[in-house]
């Protein structure tokens, strides 16, 4: 059987049981997470678009939020028969643009992103395993669940490896 | 690292297939700074270019504007919708064809310039109408171009973005500051020199020119921070990213300068994607 194609959009949550392929195209301060239960075939990911809720959360971008959107894909795969202590993730993103040393906490969105989501996993205990956050490059990720593996791709660079959710 | 070899006149003239804007988009520009604008002088400049006119008049029928009717007479249009957003219409509708090619020196992918443009022209109106210092359509409209230059330095970039990369990394720099240290000039004075040589209002100028260091700009300051704002939220959400990424420098002043707070920023940050969607499906229709 062929693993289903995934595209993960700004905001949004895609969770799933069974062979899948995701993908997050496009981010740039916005952080993509996957979170799995190979054991159980349940994954998912988001791509959260800033650190803290602001203004309100449309229902076709619960993935905005890093909290809301983490409980909101862990919600999601724990319906779907993951067990809590089995889940594992990874994220990929998180850049920003280059700030000055004076620059104003509140405008560095990347590495706020990457800081609330460490946060929401440590609260729920879920390893992250692997992370490629930071810098001045967008990125793209993928995550194929038939073998676990999250991978990375930087404009005009080759795709490289990140980790396995296994 | 200057290269001696050309200067931007004759980078811009070694160019093929330069990008052009219809000369009845650029009337229309230059018309409506005149008081004695109307709805009937709009129309017929506009008029005198067929294709423009059909590609106007498809975005008005679209259902952003929620019209109740279909309108076919394009001095309807502009009596319904209003002189700017007509005016803004015609430079999209002007400018689309060429926004949309790949950009490979750039690697930029088929519509990743107009992704990138279109969402800075929406991050840059946003933040006119939040700070008030400054017309939020004519902030669309001017960053509606803002990486034209983008589109000259491609070509002779194709083979050199790698090594220039290297070179921003190493030394920790932004992007625009590399292209002046390898050419002497950056992609925002390119595209000053060929909003120049189209006769583009001043203020397109000023904006193209001074986008990555809008603290250097004496005309047009609100207009040029709003689109330093605009770029900076479009690229912060990864919205048409090249190979040069986010290495370029974020000006805090441009804050100041509009009276906005850091806290404020991330309120119109949140609710930027929001409204870039809405308005990328209105030029849909453009196809």
């Amino acid at each position: 059987m062929t693993a289903t194609q995934v595209m993960v959009g700004l905001g949004e949550v895609q969770a799933l049981q069974g062979d899948a392929v995701f993908t997050c195209l496009g981010l740039g301060s916005g952080v993509a997470v996957a979170i799995s239960d190979l054991q159980a075939g349940v994954s998912g990911v988001i791509h959260v678009m800033l650190p803290q809720p602001v203004g309100e959360v449309r229902p076709d971008r619960p993935g905005k939020f890093a909290p809301t959107g983490v409980q909101v894909l862990v919600e999601r795969l724990e319906a779907m028969g993951a067990e809590p202590s089995r889940l594992k993730a990874a994220m990929v993103g998180g850049a920003q643009v280059i700030q000055g040393s004076e620059a104003h906490i509140s405008l560095q969105i990347g590495a706020r992103n990457a800081q609330a989501i460490r946060k929401a996993l440590a609260e729920r205990n879920i390893p992250l395993v692997g992370e490629d956050v930071g810098g001045h490059a967008g990125r793209n990720l993928s995550f194929d669940t038939t073998n676990g593996k999250v991978a990375v791709r930087m404009s005009g660079t080759p795709e490289v490896s990140l980790c396995t959710l296994r | 690292m200057v290269s001696p070899q050309f200067d931007i006149e004759t980078l811009v003239a070694k160019t093929k297939d330069l990008p052009t804007i219809p000369a009845a988009a650029i009337k229309v520009l230059h018309e409506t700074d005149k008081s004695t604008c109307n709805a009937q002088s709009i129309a017929q400049l506009l008029m005198q270019d067929h294709a423009l006119t059909t590609r106007v008049l498809r975005l008005a029928n679209s259902a952003y504007y929620g019209l109740s009717r279909q309108v076919s007479d394009l001095q309807e249009a502009v009596v319904i919708l209003g002189i700017r957003t007509v005016r803004n219409l015609a430079l999209v509708a002007g400018s689309y064809p060429w926004m949309t090619r790949e950009i490979k020196g750039y690697d930029l992918g088929p519509k990743a310039l107009w992704v990138h443009s279109l969402g800075t022209a929406v991050g840059a109106q946003m933040a006119a109408k939040a700070s008030r210092k400054t017309d939020a359509d004519g902030a669309f409209l001017v960053a509606l171009l803002h990486d034209l230059g983008k589109v000259v330095l491609a070509v002779w970039l194709e083979q050199r973005m790698g090594a220039m990369m290297k070179m921003a990394r190493e030394k920790g720099v932004s992007f625009h500051e590399i292209e002046r240290m390898a050419m002497g000039f950056d992609h925002g004075d390119v595209g000053a020199h060929l909003a120049t040589k189209w006769n583009l209002p001043e203020p397109f100028i000023n904006v193209m020119k001074f986008h990555h260091r809008p603290a250097e700009a004496t005309s047009d300051v609100a207009l040029v921070d709003c689109v330093h704002l605009g770029d900076y939220m479009t690229m912060s959400m990864g919205l048409g990213l090249g190979a040069d990424g986010m290495r370029y420098e974020f000006d805090p002043g441009t804050l100041e300068r509009l009276s906005l707070e850091p806290e404020q920023f991330e309120e119109l940050l949140s609710n930027f994607v929001d409204e870039f969607e809405r308005q990328q499906k209105l030029f849909e229709a453009l196809g």
